[in-house]
């Protein structure tokens, strides 16, 4: 097969890919959900240097898409938000990270 | 922001994290001089009950600081997290050793007591054993904690809680200090290094590490992007 070919099958991976997934902010919320079983937001600020709007954007859309779960209960008096991924948000995390590998193993040099 | 995404890198750069308040470095450097503040006790000819009574009171007030400060500090600053199943695996691990070096301990005080009160022999009494016993579990448990926790400064505090036992008998043979001195020198100096440590993350900590203020009525939604 020609360099040029398996380029051009490439093309319709790229294409596959979650875009949800794919936004650098996003991908590192999930990156760390995956890596923990669950975290709170000013732990997840703390880790991505996101701001307190910016994250709260990104995971409104998480949330949405079925991605991320937000459980918020109250410490004593004050309220307290969890977040962890859901089994539907692990799964399309691995396969972003397959569909990301797969794309970039196929590239030609 | 980093894009790095080597997964066990970004898990163990989470976890390292709850470390850097400086408050466990405080707390073993402070277990450290409480054990100095013993030996000097123990000469000062205050009675024996008395002085475990004041050093158990500074050990429950170290622990309390400790508890405090992570609760109405470090969280707040740094939010909560909790770990996957191989993190609590390692975990369990360094708490399994904890465990056994503290039974181990607490049969060496109670033979030690058996020896005292005449029910029980002494085992080479002659020879410093204890200190070299005590240097190797502090080396092993240490070790086992920091590998586990991945945490590498505990291989110094190890180190550092190794030593003074050991340390102080031979500065006690050598030298015209007695060995209630010696002891208090050189656990006094090892238990100072971790504490000098702590303050320093504990400081820097509280710098990187200000209250979040919450809502993006305060923060503002401006900064949101796609």
């Amino acid at each position: 097969m020609s360099k040029s070919e398996a380029g051009s099958e490439t093309l319709p991976t790229i294409g596959d890919i979650d875009r949800l997934v794919h936004e650098p902010a996003r991908l590192m919320v999930l990156a760390l959900l995956y890596v923990v079983e669950s975290a709170d937001f000013t732990f997840l600020m703390n880790q991505t240097g996101l701001t307190w709007g910016n994250l709260s954007s990104h995971l409104t859309k998480l949330e949405e898409a079925g991605y991320v779960e937000i459980e918020k209960e109250f410490k004593g008096k004050k309220p307290h938000t969890m977040l962890h991924l859901t089994d539907e948000g692990r799964e399309a995390f691995r396969e972003y990270r397959r569909s990301m590998k797969q794309v970039l193993d196929d590239l030609p040099d | 922001m980093t894009t790095n995404m080597d997964l066990q890198q970004l898990e163990r750069k989470a976890f390292r994290s709850t470390f850097q308040d400086g408050l466990w470095d405080i707390f073993l450097g402070l277990l450290l001089l409480n054990m100095g503040g013993g030996t000097l006790l123990g000469g000062s000819g205050i009675p024996p009950l008395w002085s475990m009574v004041a050093l158990t009171a500074f050990v429950c007030a170290v622990l309390a600081l400790f508890w405090a400060g992570k609760k109405y500090v470090t969280t707040p600053r740094m939010g909560l997290v909790e770990f996957g199943p191989q993190r609590k695996s390692r975990l369990r691990r360094v708490r399994v050793v904890l465990f056994l070096s503290v039974l181990m301990g607490v049969l060496m005080f109670l033979w030690g007591l058996g020896a005292w009160s005449g029910r029980l022999p002494y085992l080479l009494a002659e020879l410093p054993i204890p200190a070299y016993v005590w240097a190797v579990q502090c080396v092993v448990v240490f070790g086992v904690a920091a590998y586990f926790m991945d945490v590498t400064r505990f291989y110094f505090y190890g180190v550092l809680y190794a030593l003074p036992f050991p340390l102080g008998i031979l500065l006690a043979h050598n030298t015209a200090l007695t060995g209630t001195l010696s002891m208090a020198i050189t656990f006094g100096t090892a238990g100072g290094i971790p504490v000098l440590i702590g303050v320093v993350l504990f400081v820097r900590f509280l710098r990187r590490y200000p209250l979040p203020v919450e809502g993006p009525s305060r923060r503002g939604m401006s900064d949101v992007e796609e």
